[in-house]
């Protein structure tokens, strides 16, 4: 096979070696291929990453780890050109480069894999691998789409994948997306391979497959950054590990010199408390009841019972359709056929599921669960715009009290309840998501990944707080992909794949393994 | 005001257009002896009133992330209906009705095809005003309808205060306030605002977003319609081509005054000044006889410059509040890191 | 073959189809329509909308609009005209490279406001509509463009040629093949599909998005250029409201030829058909006896019913679990 491109001339390099006098290796191993010193990034008013370090060596893979919000994005962005670092410097090959465009890495021979596929839904596939390096042919050159899709086809099946290079990528599944572009970095023989997490939405089965090729690339002498959160999976693929802690270098190491504690101590700064116990209430009478619940290629059958003061864990893999079923509960996305109600009175939209009690904190918080943009106040009276207002008519004063006292209630740190959310850290915006929705005085309480993203402390506060609530007779449904956090706090817990539920399991037999499996279906649910 | 509200206003794309405004008066009345004249003054609201008029409806359908770009085509079908039926003896009340209800079922009409197909409202818009247009056309072809009863056509020059303040103006009045207290004090504003900031929250939340849109494509068609009658009293005609290029106008009048094309920002009062704006400048260039071409290019380029001032203010906010922080991490000072957004 | 391309062949497939029916029910009514001066007068109907439609075509598929069109085609006849008027009959290549300059200037002034200031691309062009008619009028300087002032070389372009065919409409299909190449066969014409289709993967990659951009509103620009001079070679004279009102025209001929208003996807074969029918139906309200007048209404029907029918289609294609971004409209 002939598609490498000349990247860069070696008389280039040499220019570039130029402006370093002595190349200079760390620890007096061989000179890393890429290289981050004291690297920061400032965004309107925060700063995401403060003088971070990071070197990359050919032929190993280097796991970056770190809590959401620590900067592992930020830092990747940077790596691949779509920042420009504010201070600090890179390197390659221990010359030091400016990459300000995505191209400018390109051309070090540096290929990421991104976390959500990003590739062109209108172009078919074998286009999406060599997206502005079309092979051409004739005179004058053209673009030469058969020798296009039969170089797509053959690195395809260098990945064990049969995918039509004619295909639109508009039509393909996840994993086959993510195939695609893996494929696209194999055209591009890159030297250095960032892949950022792209195990959340893969079956055990599809992970597998996707580190025998990390593994294989490895061997060839790729350096490969891997960005992850599932310990396990760091442990089965890293060989060395650097961890991130709000912005900062904590350490870097060998992936042999840590232990699962070790990491995780470096991860949060701290020894992790063990996670909060619950005060378990005997459920009262039942609340919430689902009835087979469906929409039409999402999820099927759906059956749901939700008792004052019991809290009911939804836990599958990404994608397995928990966000999708908690949409259609509050009637936020049409269902195809099922019954919800609410203590005998029947759902349809969320104005009903509203005023009945039901209350929904959903998943992406930025998105849907504030206006980052509007006051605090704003925000926290939003649900109950109508009950605060006089008539139709506003009274600020009525809205910023009760953003007061909710706000003390969570221990919101806020400036004042006129603040915009975005200024506000990631366990802070959740708080105001929860100040918004408890202000409704709910009966039902639907969480989607309460603590995604927000900082340790927010976290045992939020966990807290949810076992109060049902203590004092709330009924909530915890969808989390934080396995620890759902067993620890549920009463029972549900599993679910492709859209069914698979598996509903008491809190004394809901295991890890139990529900790794019902969630995968594959015995062996970790990778390896 | 507080300290804090100042600095906010002061940094506002409002009081950039005051500003304009300010600097747009003293070249005026240098240029002209005639500007500074109530007379004029009163000559200028009553030009304004159509453009003031739809301004109204476009600011909060701006801040909700849709555009009407059919206003000047509603307003000419709207303005051909009623010369048709005030023409062929129809009382004046029912033609009027009639002539609101065109307004109406125009605007339900775009707003239905946007919500109800999740079709983007510039393209809807902009195929309704080339079938709107068209409707116009094929009722009255190229005749201009001059037959218009005496009792519409002499309220323009009903004096509701002295002789400087007309009956029409005094609607427009109220008008405004009514959209200032709808838009920035009641809960439907509030929820325009959520549905223009942050959608999904605003559906998260529980406000039906496309019934408000509906209702603001709604107003949109409704008040163009009301704005044809002003039209017609004032020019005393209807033609098919009545209104056309009025979108343009509007959409200047609203962007100056600061809302933000993407939505969720955009202010009643900021649409006022820059109506004032707009008025006093096509004023000057009347008094200073510019033909009505160069007239619009003028408009059109105070467009071009609102836009980019929108951007350089922007981006200079932005830039100082990263300048900002970025001197603090290089002198090394201990800060406390949020996560990214 | 991929699913997409059958499914846009199919589409153009349907689209010819229908212009064939609608030629086939106007013909029954009135044989004179499928005389050779009718058919001949169609093709010069649609020579300008044609080009225009080809450049619009690419700007649309980076998620764009490009308003100005019908202002620049104004601004270069009066200018190429008026050149003429005052210092004598240019030869007519000249005449057409001047055209095609000035409206490279307009089309680089969108191109840069967009693409560098991140301006919205529909209300930029609204503005330069404007701004551009305005230039028309001083550049007019209260006169018009006359048939005398006109060189005969370029009215001959509108008259004569091979089979029949004028050579205005063989410029115009020049533009349309030279579009057809650009996009089919070169990296920089595939780069304008990607960023249309997803313009954040596209930085992702590495693609030159600002500059495909600058370079499909320059495009637009020249070829807006180049119709003021097929205009004035059409018409022989122009006024300072030539080519108003053409953009609304354009667009609806590009979207009637199933190219999406979401970008990422188009075809210059649809495109054409697009233009075709557009000119169909104009000849055949007039061969049929229908007001003129009823024309806008019904270019304004069909792009609302091309529009629908693509959202339709884009619903119905999405699998529940895409791997391609949500797109979503820029107001």
């Amino acid at each position: 096979m002939k598609r490498r491109e000349a990247p860069r001339t070696p008389e280039r390099r040499e220019e570039e070696k130029d402006h370093v006098p002595e190349i200079e290796g760390r620890d007096g191993a061989a000179v890393p291929v890429l290289e981050a010193r004291a690297v920061s990034k400032v965004f309107g008013g925060t700063v995401a990453l403060d003088h971070v370090d990071l070197s990359l060596r050919a032929g190993e893979i280097h796991a970056l780890l770190g809590e959401n919000g620590a900067g592992k994005s930020t830092l990747t962005r940077i790596l691949c050109g779509v920042h420009r670092p504010d201070t600090g410097e890179l390197r390659v090959d221990g010359a030091v480069v400016d990459f300000h465009t995505p191209a400018a890495a390109q051309e070090h021979d540096i290929a990421i894999l991104h976390q959500e596929p990003s590739l062109f839904g209108d172009l078919e596939v074998a286009e999406n691998v060599f997206v502005g390096r079309q092979p051409k042919h004739g005179r004058p050159p053209r673009i030469d789409r058969r020798a296009m899709r039969a170089e797509a086809a053959a690195l395809l099946a260098e990945l064990g994948a049969e995918l039509d290079p004619a295909a639109r990528v508009a039509d393909l599944s996840l994993a086959e997306a993510q195939l695609v572009e893996m494929a696209g970095a194999l055209s591009r023989r890159a030297r250095v391979l960032i892949v950022d997490e792209p195990t959340a939405a893969l079956t055990p089965g599809e992970v597998g497959d996707l580190f025998r090729v990390l593994r294989g690339l490895r061997d060839r002498g790729v350096a490969i950054l891997f960005i992850g959160h599932r310990l396990e999976e760091i442990f089965a693929l890293a060989d060395r590990i650097t961890v991130l802690r709000d912005g900062r270098f904590v350490d870097s190491r060998a992936a042999a010199d840590h232990d699962e504690a070790s990491l995780i101590r470096a991860m949060v700064g701290r020894d992790v408390a063990a996670l909060h116990v619950r005060t378990r209430v005997e459920p009262g009478e039942p609340l919430l009841q689902v009835r087979g619940l469906a929409r039409a290629g999402v999820f099927e059958a759906v059956d749901l019972d939700l008792r004052s003061g019991e809290i009911v864990g939804l836990a599958g893999l990404v994608g397995a359709g928990r966000t999708e079923v908690a949409r259609a509960v509050f009637g936020i996305d049409r269902r195809d056929a099922g019954t919800v109600e609410l203590a005998g009175e029947r759902l349809r939209t969320p104005q009903q599921a509203m005023r009945a009690g039901l209350a929904f904190v959903p998943e992406d918080r930025q998105r849907e669960g504030v206006a980052v943009e509007l006051p605090i106040a704003a925000n926290v009276a939003l649900p109950i715009l109508g009950r605060v207002a006089f008539h139709g008519w506003l009274r600020p004063g009525r809205e910023r009290a009760l953003a007061r006292e909710w706000g003390e209630r969570l221990r919101l740190k806020a400036r004042d309840v006129e603040q915009a959310p975005r200024e506000l850290s990631g366990g802070n915006q959740q708080k105001v998501v929860l100040a918004k929705w408890l202000a409704t005085r709910p009966r039902v309480l639907i969480l989607d990944e309460p603590t995604r993203g927000v900082d340790v402390g927010a976290k045992v506060e939020i966990h807290r707080l949810i076992d109060e609530l049902a203590a004092a007779g709330m009924a909530i449904l915890l969808i989390s992909s934080d396995l620890p956090e759902v067993l620890a706090l549920s009463d029972r817990v549900l599993v679910m794949r492709e859209g069914r539920v698979t598996a509903a399991l008491h809190h004394a037999e809901a295991t890890p393994e139990r529900v790794m499996q019902a969630a995968t279906a594959e015995a062996q649910a970790v990778a390896a | 005001m507080s300290s804090r509200a100042a600095r906010r206003f002061a940094f506002s794309h409002e009081a950039f257009t005051v500003v304009l405004l300010v600097v747009a008066v003293v070249v005026v009345t240098q240029l002209s002896p005639y500007f500074l004249d109530a007379q004029n003054f009163s000559q200028i609201a009553t030009d304004s009133l159509e453009i003031g008029l739809i301004a109204l409806a476009m600011t909060p359908l701006i801040v909700v992330r849709e555009i009407d770009l059919s206003v000047g085509s509603t307003l000419g079908l709207a303005a051909v209906v009623f010369g048709e039926l005030a023409s062929h003896d129809v009382p004046l009340l029912a033609a009027v009705l009639a002539t609101v209800a065109t307004g109406a079922l125009a605007g339900l009409l775009n707003g239905l095809l946007v919500t109800r197909f999740g079709l983007s409202s510039i393209v809807v818009t902009l195929g309704t005003m080339a079938l709107f247009r068209g409707l116009a056309n094929a009722i009255v072809g190229d005749q201009t309808i001059t037959t218009l009863p005496d009792s519409f056509t002499a309220s323009d020059t009903r004096y509701a205060i002295g002789t400087l303040v007309t009956i029409p103006h005094v609607l427009f009045a109220l008008a405004a306030l009514a959209a200032a207290l709808l838009l920035h004090r009641s809960t439907v504003g509030r929820r325009i605002f959520f549905a223009g900031s942050s959608p999904d929250v605003a559906t998260h939340s529980g406000v039906r977003v496309d019934r408000l849109k509906v209702g603001l494509f709604v107003a949109s068609g409704t008040l163009a319609a009301i704005a044809a009658l002003f039209m017609t009293s004032r020019l005393q005609s209807v033609r098919a081509d009545t209104g056309s290029g009025l979108e343009l106008l509007v959409l200047t009048v609203v962007l100056l005054g600061g809302a933000d094309i993407r939505g969720g920002r955009g202010t009643i009062f900021g649409t006022l000044v820059a109506l004032a704006l707009v008025g006093v400048v096509r004023s000057g260039m009347a008094l200073g006889d510019l033909p009505d071409q160069a007239r619009v290019a003028v408009v059109g380029g105070l467009l071009l410059l609102s836009i980019c001032a929108g951007v350089a203010i922007e981006a200079l906010r932005r830039r100082a509040a990263e300048r900002r922080t970025t001197r603090r991490i290089r002198g090394g000072a201990e800060l406390r890191p949020t996560p990214t957004t | 073959m991929s699913a997409v391309a059958r499914l846009a062949r199919v589409r153009e497939l349907a689209l010819a189809g229908f212009i064939a029916l609608l030629v086939i029910v106007i013909a029954a009514q009135n044989g004179d329509f499928l005389s050779g001066s009718n058919l001949r007068s169609i093709l010069l109907d649609i020579t300008l909308i044609a080009a225009l439609a080809s450049a619009q075509l690419m700007v649309m598929l980076t998620r764009n609009f490009d308003l100005s069109i019908g202002s620049t085609v104004g601004l270069s006849a009066v200018t190429v005209g008026m050149i003429c008027q005052q210092h004598g009959a240019l030869p007519t290549p000249l005449a057409y490279l001047v055209a095609v300059a000035v409206g490279l200037v307009v089309g680089l002034v969108n191109g840069f406001a967009i693409a560098r200031l991140r301006i919205p691309s529909i209300i930029f062009t609204l503005g330069m509509l404007s701004v551009v008619r305005g230039a028309v009028y001083l550049v007019a300087d209260g006169g018009q463009v006359n048939s005398e002032d006109v060189p005969a070389g370029m009215t001959d372009l509108a008259t004569g040629g091979p089979f029949g065919i004028p050579p205005l409409v063989l410029i115009a299909l020049a533009v349309a093949l030279a579009a057809f190449a650009f996009l089919r066969w070169t990296r920089s014409g595939r780069n304008v599909y990607a960023v249309g289709s997803n313009p954040d993967a596209a930085r992702l990659h590495g693609l030159p998005v600002s500059r495909t951009v600058v370079l499909v509103f320059a495009l637009s620009g020249a070829v807006a250029g180049l119709a003021g001079a097929l205009y004035l070679s059409r018409f022989g004279f122009a006024q300072i409201t030539a080519g108003s009102g053409l953009e609304l025209t354009v667009i609806a001929a590009v979207v009637v030829g199933g190219a999406s208003i979401f970008g990422g996807s188009g075809s210059i074969a649809g495109t054409l058909l697009g233009c075709l029918l557009l000119g169909v139906i104009g000849n055949g309200f007039a061969v049929l006896g229908v007001s003129q007048y009823w024309q806008d209404a019904a270019y304004g029907a069909l792009i609302l019913l091309a529009v629908i029918a693509d959202a339709r289609l884009r619903a119905v294609r999405r699998p529940a679990r895409s791997a391609a971004a949500p797109k979503e409209a820029t107001a």
